[in-house]
């Protein structure tokens, strides 16, 4: 049974008298444990699509089943609900919380969903080693690195266990080096944590760690 | 416990934002605590001061408030001291005493001057501010002379132990002198009052107006202010039919009642323009920090904070902003009332004519501290919650991509 079916998805956006169709008729499914690119060129879809996957907008029209519940229409508490327990974002601009340390903004998920302190201490602990970021833990954003900050970003995206992580441009605004390091954390932790991820990028050099890759064109998938 | 945290850390990441709100809720709540402390300082001098010398009740002989002269001697009370002694016999009756008021030149070889003549029981509860304001001589100096004011004594180069010359109209009309040596001399705060008044002993008073056994006023002290309607019913049926008018208080001071409710309004509307000015800067400024954070608000959004949880969050910084802008604002109000009520604001001729003496002197009340504290964190309450109304209602899109 696949985590996600995604129906005849289309997404039409509105500036002033003028119609566009950001995404038309996309279809396909994502299985548990899958890594997943979304490849193409600006414009293509590829965020519109990724914010749909991830309930943070509403489709013109199709459907996204998320473990056979349709997520799309359901009310707005309930989208974060699942977002906060089934689904982990990683933004291309890292969109950490700048007054908060690494530990604090790791956390924040957590105590959101009302994690116990102990269970949120040593989740954060596993986190902070495995994205390497122990010597750093009370450092504010500002005080980071571009590939520090997104390692944040990776930990916190996976601090509540969730079933889906979708990574919007995740290495757009590292270096390629960088880029390719969380990239393959983002894999090894795919492996380990058995977390499905769904990302975009046109960083042709990284779809080799893909399982799938999905190209967008125009709105609608060619291959 | 996170969203006071993020909360107190985003005030002190951007200091000159916070600085500007902070003071916003200072200057409303420091002009709310100032203005309050003067009206209520008015309010207070009349309970106290003003009552202290009106007393609560006063029995005054019928015709008396009719004569076009404020100084007639026609109308007086027969055996006051029968009134005295009724008065004195009812629940909450503190004192009763006697006054004669009369009009008198005031004489000495150089200059005369027109006074209000003042007969007066030493035993007298109601001589109690009056003995306070006296500088030279004592309150006993009634029974064999009088008090004139350190103005007067001024104006007509008497001090004390000199002789003066009273000249009054007596009873039946005639003119009769007597001369007194001044046995004292007071300063109180109005200067009017010590331009105006002289006092004696009543005995003395009686004796120069030729008017044995009468006067012109009973007041009546009560222990509690709100009695006097009960103790006034009393009187009124114990000497029914007979040529007294009895008042209380409020029916004495009926135009500076009126004129504290109109202060009452004035501070209602001062505060709701204190309010509605302050509440704009917060809400504008509020508004603007919420715009700058805007993608961090998207983030919160996306990671699975409820718009709930994002209108606890930003209320949460407003509630902060409006503790510490409030006891900003209080450390700015409280000095300013308790400089005002130890040395008074002075309105020279405005409050006297209003017969509250040459200053305002304000008071400091606890009632007022926690309401005006209150109504700092209330506005930036409002300002916040407003702010927060706003983002809440945009999509996650919509505030992860806010530029």
């Amino acid at each position: 049974m696949a985590l996600i079916k995604i129906t005849d998805l289309h997404k039409q956006y509105h500036l002033g008298r003028t119609t566009i169709a950001a995404l038309k008729g996309i279809s396909f499914d994502i299985e548990a444990g899958d890594f997943i690119t979304i490849l193409g060129p600006s414009g293509c879809g590829k965020t519109t699509l990724l914010n749909l996957i991830g309930s943070i907008d509403d489709p013109s029209s199709g459907s996204i089943l998320f473990e056979d519940q349709n997520i799309c229409g359901l009310s707005d508490n309930r989208k974060s609900e699942i977002r906060l327990t089934k689904i982990g974002f990683i933004f291309q601009s890292f969109n950490l919380i700048p007054v908060l340390n690494v530990r604090e903004n790791i956390e924040f998920p957590m105590i959101l969903a009302n994690a116990p302190p102990r269970t949120r201490t040593a989740r954060i602990d596993e986190l902070v080693e495995t994205v390497g970021l122990k010597d750093f833990e009370l450092h504010k954003p500002d005080e980071l690195s571009g590939g520090q900050r997104q390692r944040v970003a990776i930990a916190r995206a996976l601090v509540n266990r969730p079933k889906l992580v979708i990574a919007d441009e995740p290495t757009a605004n590292l270096d390629s080096v960088t880029g390719t390091m969380i990239i393959e954390e983002m894999k090894a932790l795919n492996e380990q944590e058995k977390v499905t991820f769904v990302f975009s990028t046109h960083n042709q050099d990284v779809m080799k760690y893909a399982k799938r890759i999905i190209r967008l064109k125009d709105g609608a998938i060619v291959s | 416990m996170i969203f006071l945290k993020i909360a107190l850390l985003n005030l002190r990441s951007h200091p000159r934002r916070t600085a500007v709100i902070i003071t916003a809720i200072a200057l409303a709540v420091g002009i709310m605590e100032t203005v309050a402390g003067m009206v209520d300082g008015m309010r207070n001098n009349f309970f106290t001061n003003m009552l202290e010398e009106s007393g609560h009740i006063q029995v005054i002989a019928a015709g008396k408030e009719d004569s076009l002269d404020p100084f007639s001697i026609e109308h007086t009370l027969d055996e006051y001291t029968d009134i005295i002694d009724t008065a004195r016999s009812l629940p909450g009756v503190e004192d009763a005493s006697p006054f004669l008021t009369f009009g008198a030149l005031l004489i000495t070889e150089e200059k005369n001057i027109f006074m209000a003549g003042n007969g007066i029981s030493s035993a007298s509860g109601f001589n109690k501010s009056l003995d306070e304001s006296i500088v030279k001589g004592s309150l006993n100096g009634i029974e064999d002379g009088v008090l004139i004011s350190r103005e007067t004594a001024r104006l007509m180069k008497l001090d004390y132990g000199d002789t003066v010359i009273i000249l009054v109209e007596d009873s039946e009309g005639a003119p009769y002198y007597l001369s007194f040596p001044v046995r004292g001399i007071y300063q109180t705060k109005s200067s009017d009052f010590d331009n105006m008044n002289l006092f004696m002993s009543i005995e003395q008073a009686q004796e120069l107006l030729y008017l044995p056994g009468r006067a012109s006023t009973v007041k009546l002290k009560l222990t509690d202010k709100d009695l006097a309607q009960t103790a006034a019913e009393h009187l009124a049926q114990a000497y029914a039919g007979m040529p007294v008018v009895i008042k209380t208080w409020r029916q004495i001071h009926g135009n500076f009642m009126l004129l504290i409710d109109l202060f009452d309004l004035f501070i209602y509307i001062m505060n709701l323009f204190t309010v509605i000015v302050a509440a704009a800067v917060i809400t504008n400024s509020v508004l603007m920090n919420m715009f700058d954070r805007a993608r961090e608000f998207g983030t919160m959004r996306a990671v699975g904070l409820k718009k709930s949880g994002l209108f606890a969050l930003i209320t949460t910084e407003g509630l902060s902003l409006g503790f510490l802008g409030s006891l900003a604002g209080l450390a700015l109000g409280i000095p300013v009332v308790l400089y005002f009520q130890e040395y008074g604001l002075d309105f020279g001729a405005i409050s006297e004519s209003f017969g509250m003496g040459s200053a305002f002197y304000f008071h400091l009340t606890a009632k007022y501290i926690i309401l005006n504290f209150a109504s700092g964190i209330l506005i930036a309450l409002a300002g916040a919650a407003y702010a927060a109304w706003v983002i809440i209602r945009k999509s996650v899109i919509d505030t992860l991509s806010w530029r």
